[in-house]
């Protein structure tokens, strides 16, 4: 991991070669919105804090109603449970399974984990000269030269000087590469329906760091670069899930994107059976989840509030004792000398003190509930039924932080107007398969993404991971969203921006803007046609595919 | 003359754009007697696109397709305008539409009198459903479960149109026709049943081996493919491979075989080796036409096309294996799978490039009969 924070952290603007200079570049660089200047920028960079096509403002920007405050990311000073209690959670560990942590480093020595490649140095200086380029969806520029050095975007614009001996490709088309917000690429099969999974399971452990190569290049040939995997995709809590690159010779785990970039929930039709009841148990049990959380949160709430009075009022004691220390003094000997005289016994004067409240016992699992509750993390539910998604509205409208994304959604059609209120991304995955793909009753039907967002719901597309390879075919079923009427700059903002910020990556991919790693795709027509290749594919900075 | 402009990825791709979600909608012609369609573009088969064309229908066949200086010789006709692509319907090659799931004997492993027709409901709401998607030929066939599992029938998608009752005589030397409770139970016991079935070949068997009724070999691993094509050269088979996802890496047997190959459907993850098995066909030239699975959706006839157009396959053989060459395989040229003058009235109207995902069907004429789309 620190590999991966350091890569993130270092910037172009520490290589001072291609640092835009000249006025026009830099005026290139203001129209594009991009921190030209930006000493650090891989530091997070609000760039999609309110997105001017959509409408749509950041969910955890909203106002908070109803319950206790809580500071997204507050936590009490020089209180982390994870430093106060880690003694805890060793002992728990220990307890758990009969080993302490020594133990499970020596097991660590025998069962050689996956090793993190050493940070190499990333691949030299690219230029790429766009045709046309898609900034972003809604910004288009043409005949631009995109520069490409230690991995980031560093210039864009229509003078764009390439310094010598760099290398430049050529392209019609340039997109940010594609996020397959919705895959099951390199998932253990193993991790696939593991019942016993928890919101701790981080989906990064259950991904196959050795996968084969050519299966990353076909994917990265339909224009894919990134993808969204959850650890057991079927059951209640899917764990944290991670955003990882298609990049050939890395390691999954090396070229992460996050590797918590949300939780995820489902809730399905198939449990509980035909009992109507426990169907409805088994949804509320699922999203009890985010109650749970909100409930350790607002434990870890009080008892900050508690410890705190607990110690102004041990403070307040003190002082007291302190300031009025002589006259006690002479109190007590006086006292003392009294007893004497009278022949009675001398009894200390005997001081109450306050009980020290007590910390909620420190739980992983419930940490990542908080955070899912508390909205630092979003949270990915897929439901289908018109029940399961009403009662995932009841609960978006309970739980007003928590950042909800509704996967699936066949009969989200008739909640379109409240997910678009509530501010619900949707994440569909538009299927050939199944039989009526026109009706609107028995699957969501092709048209599903065209109708969620003419009602402003702001739509994401999947490849639904069914298959893993179908995370190469993304771009198809995005061209079926089109045809039923989705509009082409939609369904690329459901390939690119929409993901990025929905998952918390923007401020390193999903648009072609300075700064950020560069992810680029190179076709030789529109992207959304079925005639267009993919000429070349720049997956961080290196490039992976080549015609 | 015709102008004909070459149906290229040039056309495909700048065409891609217009008119999405724009509401396009035709005037269908009231009664009977001739009309025309007029539309920019018009793709007689995969090579031939007519541009600012005119379809002549008249007594449910293509009469002739006009371009803009010809347009004079429909005066007088009422004309239904559209404003996007026009071509043949699809030809799903295999598929098990309209038939309930009654494709498949449960206890007999040698069916050749059995007819998939008997068991076709042609008011199922599946053949609405491929009509939409732009299919208007179809072959059903009796699954690959049993040995000889029976004949299949073309048919259309609309109007109870029966163009072969008996189109194929389905044979699986494969796995899936094994069971432990019936024989054959093993791919030897399969082989010299259907050697002895050939020795003294009665009804529909006796048809097959005089070579006047085609095959569907429904084979799925190289093995099976191989041992296949060996019977099949031994009796002189006429038909067509179905399945068979490898079939491609052994192209040069299976172009000696002379049989044809119907592939698909690829849904999406499909693994590279079928679709490249595919691309291998096509370079050795051996027929292609795309077929359905049990419960695939009409939408994959031509979403299998594209897969297959974005792997390499050149667009007009992907739509020509989606339309007139699937005619060919069926022995049907010359009424289905192309506007040529002759053939049925069997019209597509689409949003766009009948290739490109990003167009839809918008409506549909069987036999010169508006069926679906449009106004009334």
């Amino acid at each position: 991991m620190l590999a991966i924070a350091s890569l993130l952290v270092c910037g172009f603007a520490a290589e001072p070669a291609f640092v835009p200079v000249s006025p026009a570049i830099g005026a290139a660089a203001a129209f594009l919105n991009a921190p030209a200047a930006d000493p650090a920028p891989g530091a997070a960079v609000p760039a999609f804090a309110a997105d001017a096509a959509t409408g749509d403002v950041g969910a955890s920007g909203e106002p908070f109603v109803g319950q206790d405050p809580v500071e997204k990311g507050d936590k009490p000073a020089g209180d982390d449970p994870k430093d106060k209690e880690g003694a805890d959670k060793d002992k728990a560990a220990k307890d758990k399974n009969g080993k302490s942590k020594d133990d499970d480093k020596d097991e660590k020595k025998d069962k050689p984990k996956p090793k993190p490649t050493p940070p190499k140095p990333k691949g030299p200086p690219l230029a790429v000269r766009a045709d046309k380029l898609y900034v972003r969806p809604d910004r288009v520029l043409e005949g631009v030269t995109v520069l490409i050095d230690d991995g980031r975007i560093a210039a864009v614009g229509t003078d764009v000087k390439v310094p010598e001996g760099v290398r430049t490709l050529q392209a019609k088309v340039v997109t940010a590469g594609f996020i397959d917000g919705w895959s099951s690429f390199a998932l253990d099969p193993a991790a696939f329906g593991d019942e016993r999974i928890s919101p701790s399971s981080t989906a990064l452990d259950a991904v196959d760091p050795y996968v084969d190569a050519r299966w990353e290049r076909e994917v990265l040939r339909g224009g894919v670069t990134a993808y969204r995997v959850q650890t057991a995709p079927h059951t209640r809590i899917g764990g944290l899930g991670a955003v990882l690159r298609f990049h050939p010779g890395k390691l999954a785990q090396d070229s992460a994107l996050s590797s918590d970039c949300s939780l995820a929930l489902t809730l399905s039709s198939a449990r509980g059976g035909d009992d109507v009841f426990e169907r409805a148990a088994d949804t509320e049990r699922v999203l009890g989840a985010i109650a749970d959380g909100w409930a350790y949160l607002q434990e870890k709430n009080e008892y900050k509030h508690e410890l705190a009075a607990w110690e102004k009022a041990i403070a307040d004691k003190q002082k007291e004792l302190d300031d009025g220390f002589k006259k006690a003094k002479k109190d007590r000997e006086k006292a003392q000398a009294d007893a004497k005289d009278k022949g009675t016994e001398f009894k200390e004067k005997e001081y109450k003190e306050d009980k020290k409240p007590k910390a909620p016992r420190y739980d992983e699992d419930r940490e990542v509930l908080a955070r899912a509750a508390n909205g630092e993390l979003p949270v990915v539910v897929e439901a289908h039924s018109a029940v399961q998604i009403r009662a995932l509205l009841e609960s978006a409208r309970k739980f007003k932080r928590a950042r909800l994304v509704l996967a699936g959604g066949a009969e989200a059609r008739r909640f379109a107007k409240e997910l678009a209120e509530l501010r619900i991304p949707v994440l569909l995955s538009p299927q050939p398969m199944g039989f009526y793909v026109e009706s609107a009753i028995s699957s969501g039907g092709l048209g599903l993404a065209a109708e969620l967002e003419d009602a402003g719901v702001e739509v994401l597309l999947g490849s639904g991971g069914a298959d893993g390879l179908a995370s190469r075919d993304l771009p198809l079923l995005a061209s079926l969203a089109v045809g039923h009427g989705l509009s082409p700059k939609a369904a690329l903002a459901a390939l690119t921006t929409r993901p990025a910020r929905v998952f918390d990556i923007a401020d390193k991919v999903g648009s072609v803007e300075i700064g950020r790693e560069a992810d680029l795709v190179l076709f030789d027509g529109e992207p959304f046609a079925a005639a267009t290749k993919v000429k070349s594919v720049i997956c961080g900075g290196d490039l992976v595919v080549e015609e | 003359m015709l102008s004909l402009a070459k149906f290229s990825l040039a056309t495909f791709a700048c065409a891609a754009a217009p008119a999405f979600g724009a509401a396009q909608s035709f005037v269908a012609p009231q009664g009977e007697g001739a009309f025309a369609v007029s539309a920019p573009h018009v793709l007689v088969d995969g090579k031939t696109v007519v541009n600012d064309a005119l379809v002549v229908v008249e007594h449910g066949k293509v009469r002739e397709v006009l371009d803009a200086k010809q347009k004079s010789k429909a005066d007088g006709l009422p004309v239904v305008a559209h404003d996007g692509w026009v071509s043949a319907g699809m030809i799903a090659a295999r598929s098990h539409l309209a038939t309930r799931g009654e494709v498949e004997e449960p206890k007999r492993a040698l069916n050749p009198q059995a007819r998939i027709l008997d068991v076709v409901d042609f008011a199922h709401p599946e053949l609405q459903a491929a009509l939409r998607s732009g299919i208007t030929t179809i072959v059903v066939a009796p699954s690959d479960s049993n040995l000889i599992a029976g004949q299949s029938a073309i048919i259309k998608t609309h109007g109870r149109t029966v163009l072969d009752a008996d189109a194929h005589l389905v044979i699986a030397p494969a796995g899936s026709a094994l069971r432990i409770n019936r024989e054959p139970t093993s791919y030897p016991g399969a082989m010299a049943m259907l050697e002895r079935e050939f020795e003294r070949p009665m009804g529909a068997v006796a048809d097959v081996a005089a070579g006047k009724l085609p095959v569907l070999l429904e084979v799925q691993d190289r093995d099976e493919l191989a041992r296949a094509l060996d019977f099949a050269a031994k009796h002189k088979l006429k038909g067509a491979l179905s399945h068979a996802s490898l079939a491609g890496e052994l192209a040069a047997d299976v172009k000696k075989s002379g049989l044809s190959a119907i592939v698909g459907p690829f849904g999406p993850g499909t693994a590279p080796r079928p679709l490249d098995s595919v691309l291998a066909l096509a370079k050795e030239s051996v027929p292609l036409a795309f077929g359905l699975e049990f419960g695939s959706a009409p939408e994959e006839l031509r979403w299998s096309a594209v897969m297959c157009a974005r792997r390499g396959l050149a667009n007009d053989h992907a739509w020509n294996a989606l339309t007139s060459h699937a005619a060919a395989i069926l022995g049907l040229e010359k009424r289905v799978g192309t506007l040529r003058a002759g053939c049925d009235a069997d019209l597509v109207l689409w949003s766009g490039p009948p290739l490109e995902l990003t167009s839809r069907v918008k409506g549909v004429f069987v036999g010169g009969v508006h069926v679906w789309g449009g106004q009334q």
